[in-house]
């Protein structure tokens, strides 16, 4: 099983970049960029809620369940 | 993440001096190795008195043709020691001995060597990453591998000795002559309840299993955003 985070995507319907997200929500652009790329093991509940706030949207916007085996599936798990 | 003590610093000095101390004895001893000096044809001294065990003793080297022969009379008499051929002797623990010490001197070398690299790293508050975890299970691999050569090595130094010994040398206790029995078959090293080294090896090796799930926590944590 895989769970991808689409952060790419809803910044691109928010219209955010990644300089903006990461000074709005107060994290590096390093764990940004581990959250963006689907590198991050697990994601804590204030990082998802200050996610959520910044690009005005819930939590399973963010988040997708991608069976193995599926294309385009993300290539860590992320445990929440 | 938390300061680093003095510590690691001050173990990294003493390991690169002890390393440098051993390189260059390691060079002595394959100097000692290719100039193979000889003990001069009649060299002698003595009688030299000395306390041994807080009694008088005195230690003699006699001119004996080519060699010479070596006398010590310890305990005002009661246990006599003499060795014909002293030389030869000399020859064998050189043979034997210069061999072994060199092997232990650059084992050594090499265990300091890994120690020097861990507490850099440890210095640099690197403790858990991969490369300290493959320096921990060295450090663990080389111990237990040095103590096993080392059984080996020195089973093998003691036997020629002895064996030098049996044929060229005499003890009287209280006047009793003793005779060291010519055992041509010493058998594979057998350790003494267990070798320190050894078990310090499988010590280390333990830890270094502590460390990887150390540096696996550590990765986790990195990847929780």
């Amino acid at each position: 099983m895989a769970i991808k985070l689409n952060l790419d995507r809803v910044m691109l319907e928010k219209r955010m970049s990644l300089t903006e997200l990461a000074d709005k929500i107060g994290i590096t652009l390093a764990n940004l960029s581990i959250l963006k790329t689907n590198k991050a093991r697990a994601i804590r509940f204030t990082t998802l809620d200050a996610l959520c706030g910044a690009l005005e949207c819930q939590p399973g916007e963010l988040l997708e369940y991608v069976a193995d085996g599926v294309e385009g599936a993300g290539q860590s798990e992320i445990a929440v | 993440m938390a300061p680093v003590s003095f510590l690691p610093k001050l173990f990294r000095w003493v390991f690169s001096v002890l390393m440098v101390i051993l390189v260059l004895s390691s060079v002595a001893i394959v100097a000692a190795i290719l100039i193979d000096p000889k003990l001069p044809p009649g060299t002698h001294f003595g009688p030299v008195t000395r306390d041994v065990g807080g009694q008088p003793a005195s230690f003699v080297l006699q001119a004996n043709g080519g060699d010479s022969d070596f006398t010590a009379h310890l305990f005002n008499g009661t246990i006599n020691i003499f060795v014909k051929q002293a030389g030869g002797l000399v020859e064998v623990v050189k043979h034997h001995g210069l061999p072994v010490m060199l092997i232990d001197t650059i084992f050594l070398a090499v265990l300091f060597e890994l120690l020097r690299r861990l507490f850099r790293n440890v210095g640099r508050g690197e403790s858990f990453t991969r490369q300290t975890v493959q320096l921990v299970q060295l450090v663990g691999g080389a111990l237990i591998a040095f103590s096993l050569v080392s059984a080996f090595v020195e089973h093998w130094f003691v036997q020629s000795v002895y064996l030098y010994l049996a044929d060229h040398a005499t003890a009287t206790i209280s006047g009793s002559p003793i005779q060291l029995p010519r055992i041509k078959d010493f058998g594979w090293p057998h350790g003494d309840g267990g070798s320190p080294v050894f078990f310090s090896g499988l010590l280390v090796l333990a830890l270094s299993e502590v460390f990887r799930q150390g540096l696996a926590l550590k990765t986790e944590n990195e990847l929780t955003v």
